[in-house]
């Protein structure tokens, strides 16, 4: 339904947008985005944003591959996923805008607000370049409007670079009605560190944009918001582990930078002092999980961070902690791979790595959020179940989590999240370092200065008393009672749930971040009359159990995942040589039942459409792909 | 009174001193609530400590029973872990104020502040008896006194690296800093405001080679001092007084320690707080000797071998 705004614009309502500001990288679409998706979250809209971050650092500006920004998927009710296509676009110079367009980033009708001063640029070039873009997208039905973006700026600021992002800010907020007032306050949130003059200027171009907007575009949306009852955080899911880490009561974390999964120690290093932890920065990956894995054998709770060309590295001190049986969680922000990959990008490749990377039998615990606020509660539940199990548990995380910012109720603490297992009570006559349980495989955690409970502590094979053991029953022992463990947890979780009918012609299966994505293209399908529903899992080692029987209740399984896999009928590829995607792997290896999967790695987030068509197809033809 | 910008600048200056013994202590109550909750041990703590991550994914019972059951707090022990933790507790809820002493007229500073500390070790005596309790060491005849109070001289020096810094509010005629060198060890810092005037330059007798002092006048930053890691003391006085800073980390020998040296041009002529004007004029003295750059004269002037001999002595920190 339409209204008209006092300024005469119309106002139609929506239930949803989804909103792109792509710039050149270093003008600021970042910070921009952050302030408008943090408003909306605060004004009660469901929130989710994605970053587009180029591969390299400074890529040549002006051109396809140095499109910077975000996307920022909004509306009424809650969102969990960033969504098909956009409805709006604020571009700072057509070549990003192209490069979008060549990802078919934009629906048709999609609002492009672009810079206007490329098609008259004074370098012919530049002109051209402008033209043949122009041309290249003429074939969609976008409404582009030219906007002075650099000439409006220039009127509040000397260095229109410093500035652009701020007008563009304006526009949006006059177009979707946002709260200047909450837009003020973010800024002047995310320049505290800098002068008042700055948060003044800043504030002075967001409201020139309204301005503007406000006199030169006709249009407005209105994306009705429900305040929330319940207090609530915005956050993105790197900074939501690190908080969790911190509530979880960790002590330590060790780590070593490496894109995306960094900024977890950025935010736990700004506080993490202020609750009694400290970041080691170490000399190279494999040195943070030695550090970290110190920090354990001490008695601290320990972290360590990292991603898939990492995790690589840290293989063999896994592989020491669980031969040691050494509480360790790991936290594994995924990116494309292999070797360095995709640094910026989102991948869920690193599953059978974190499986089965250790030579040896290895077992340990795999986990994987599925959403933001899972990477904040995620972190207390790693860090109980490695100390209980004395084991490695590793919690999956990825690109799009670390980096998409979306709301959530805030944790309410409790502080027996951080209660204290570590025995310091002496062994008692008899007891033994490893004295498994030959039921459980469990045994009582020894740290240095327990009392009686001095040992050495080896990567090598050893007995109860940790004394290094070749004979074949040691090592036959060992390994049974490390194994045994993992069994025993497994008997502790619950099946997971179905969402939809628990019976009918299609189950897809997914994991990690894909959720809302998968759950949003099953509605769909649903509404249409399909049968078809989802199951996200959430522990992939041990996997939940009564898996085969929820598989029995339907024709076919399918996973739907971001990574690779091949399709039969390419080149070489037939059933025989296929090669499935890394939980439909899993998945056919523990339940023997003839598991499909539709797999994409294009570096970013799975779209419910691309998902939807591709369960269709499933449905329709019994292909995946 | 000092005015309230001179009291907000030394506050600000001991904050990151304070927060970090605020932090310790939030978490050492919060290590106390959870070694409590931990004795009862009900499923539902079990639940708890798994956290919501694993509500509907985790048989909590089923997962409680091969828990490790934490350290049983016997009964004996709760009494004391509990008295700790009310000391922990009620010195939170002080706030900033415990960390600043207001000297009373007469009562000697270096007593007061002796008694100030005792207050605030109350929190490390807590973490001793919370320890000596889980192990079943603590004595009461022996132990309980010291959640009353817990001297300095007691401190060990992992207490003394994170014991908060203190902001001395006292009369100008009563600044004797030279009473709290006793106290001066690890990482302890003190802040003087001062109440009308003052001997100009009564800090200079508490420069030592690994304290940074800091004297200044009117409303100038001590951002030098609160950022300095280790003992440290400054002072904010009125603006007749003398301004300098000597930072251990600025160098190796005295005269290059000291960053900058304000004098008055003249010494007064009239005692203040039984400071005659030949002790104000001694303790100028006692800076620019300091602060001076050795200088080659007679024979060593002339002399390489006496200038070689003066510079190796200036660098070791021998020379007069």
């Amino acid at each position: 339904m339409n209204r008209t705004a006092n300024s005469g614009a119309t106002i139609t309502a929506v239930p949803e947008h989804t909103v792109e500001i792509i710039t050149n990288s270093g003008e600021g679409a970042q910070k921009c985005a952050q302030i408008f998706g943090q408003t909306c979250a605060k004004m009660g809209n469901g929130v989710w944003t994605v970053e587009i971050i180029p591969a390299e650092i400074e890529p040549p500006a002006h051109t396809v591959t140095s499109t910077s920004g975000n996307i920022i998927r909004f509306g009424t009710n809650k969102i969990t996923n960033w969504g098909d296509q956009s409805k709006l676009a604020i571009a700072f110079n057509e070549q990003v805008c192209l490069s979008r367009h060549r990802l078919d980033s934009f629906e048709d009708g999609c609002i492009i607000l672009h810079e206007s001063m490329w098609e008259t640029h004074e370098d012919e070039n530049i002109r051209a370049a402008y033209a043949e873009a122009m041309q290249e997208m003429s074939g969609k039905n976008y409404r582009f409007i030219p906007v002075p973006i650099e000439e409006e700026t220039l009127k509040i600021v000397d260095n229109a670079q410093h500035g652009k992002n701020m007008f563009a800010l304006g526009l949006l907020t006059e177009i979707y009605q946002r709260d200047l007032a909450l837009i003020e306050k973010q800024i002047a949130h995310i320049f505290k560190h800098k002068s008042a003059k700055v948060t003044e200027v800043n504030i002075e171009l967001v409201k020139h944009g309204i301005a503007w907007a406000r006199e030169n575009l006709g249009f407005q949306f209105d994306i009705a918001s429900v305040p929330a009852e319940e207090s609530r955080v915005v956050m993105n899911g790197n900074q939501a582990a690190a908080l969790g880490a911190i509530a979880a009561g960790m002590e330590f974390c060790a780590m070593y930078p490496i894109t995306p999964a960094t900024s977890v120690s950025h935010e736990l290093a700004a506080i993490f002092e202020n609750y009694g932890g400290m970041v080691h920065q170490a000399e190279d990956e494999i040195a943070a999980a030695g550090v970290a894995l110190g920090a354990s054998y001490g008695g601290k709770v320990a972290l360590t961070v990292t991603s898939g060309p990492g995790l690589a590295l840290k293989t063999e001190f896994l592989a020491l902690a669980i031969m040691t049986e050494i509480p360790l969680v790991v936290l594994d922000v995924q990116r494309g791979g292999p070797s360095t990959g995709l640094p910026t990008k989102v991948e869920q490749s690193d599953l059978l790595a974190a499986l089965y990377a250790q030579p040896g039998d290895a077992p340990k615990v795999v986990i994987a959020p599925r959403s933001i606020e899972e990477c904040f509660h995620s972190m207390v539940t790693a860090r109980r179940i490695a100390e209980t199990f004395r084991c490695v548990v590793l919690v999956l995380t990825d690109a799009n989590l670390a980096s998409g910012v979306q709301q959530f109720t805030r944790p309410e603490f409790d502080a027996r999240w951080q209660q204290n297992p570590i025995d310091f009570s002496p062994l008692t006559d008899g007891l033994r370092p490893y004295d498994w349980d030959t039921e459980t495989g469990l045994s009582r955690r020894v740290i240095p200065g327990t009392p009686g409970g001095q040992h050495t502590v080896t990567g090598l094979a050893h007995d109860e008393e940790s004394r290094v053991s070749y004979d074949p029953e040691s090592n036959e022992r060992g390994c049974k009672m490390r194994s045994r463990k993992l069994a025993v947890f497994q008997s502790t979780l619950m099946p997971p749930p179905v969402y939809g009918d628990e019976e009918g012609d299609l189950l897809v299966v997914g994991w990690g971040s894909t959720q809302g994505a998968i759950e949003e293209a099953v509605d769909r399908a649903r509404n249409e009359g399909k049968k078809v529903s989802t199951c996200q899992l959430t522990f992939l080692s041990p996997l939940e159990p009564g898996l085969k029987e929820i598989f029995s209740h339907f024709k076919k399984v399918m996973t739907v995942e971001i990574n690779y896999s091949d399709t039969v009928g390419d080149p070489y590829i037939t059933e025989e040589t296929r090669r499935y995607g890394q939980l439909a792997w899993l998945l056919r290896a523990h339940t023997l039942v003839n598991i499909d999967c539709w797999t994409s790695c294009p570096g970013q987030p799975l779209r419910p459409n691309d998902i939807y068509n591709s369960l269709v197809a499933k449905l329709e033809t019994g292909a995946s792909k | 009174m000092p005015s309230d910008d001179q009291k907000r600048i030394a506050l600000e200056a001991i904050q990151p001193r304070i927060e970090m013994f605020h932090s310790a202590l939030s978490v050492t109550t919060n290590q106390v609530r959870g070694l409590l909750a931990g004795t009862v041990n009900t499923a539902d703590d079990q639940s708890a400590a798994l956290g919501q991550f694993a509500r509907g994914k985790v048989d909590m019972d089923r997962f409680a029973s091969f828990t490790p059951k934490p350290s049983q707090v016997s009964k004996e022990a709760q009494a004391p872990i509990l008295a700790a933790q009310e000391v922990l507790t009620s010195l939170l809820a002080e706030g900033d104020e415990l960390f600043v002493l207001k000297v009373e007229e007469g009562k000697g500073l270096a007593r007061q502040v002796g008694i100030r500390l005792a207050s605030i070790g109350r929190a490390f005596a807590a973490a001793r008896v919370i320890d000596l309790a889980k192990r079943g060491a603590y004595k009461e005849d022996k132990h309980a006194a010291t959640l009353e109070r817990f001297p300095f001289s007691k401190w060990n020096s992992s207490e003394r690296a994170l014991a908060p810094a203190l902001l001395i509010e006292l009369s100008g005629a009563d600044f004797k800093p030279s009473a709290i060198v006793y106290f001066l060890d690890a990482k302890m810092k003190f802040v003087f405001c001062l109440d009308g005037d003052a001997p100009a330059a009564a800090l200079a007798r508490v420069v030592s080679p690994a304290v940074f002092v800091q004297q200044e006048t009117g409303n100038a930053s001590l951002t030098a001092f609160a950022e300095y890691d280790g003992m440290a003391v400054a002072a904010l006085l009125p603006k007749t007084a003398a301004s300098f800073v000597h930072d251990p980390a600025a160098g190796e020998t005295t005269h290059a320690r000291f960053t900058s040296l304000v004098l008055p041009k003249e010494v007064r002529k009239r005692a203040i707080g039984g400071i005659s004007p030949s002790q104000q004029a001694e303790d100028f003295a006692l800076l620019e000797s300091l602060s001076a750059t050795p200088e080659l004269t007679g024979e060593a002037a002339s002399d390489p071998a006496g200038k070689l001999s003066a510079w190796l002595l200036s660098q070791t920190n021998l020379s007069a």
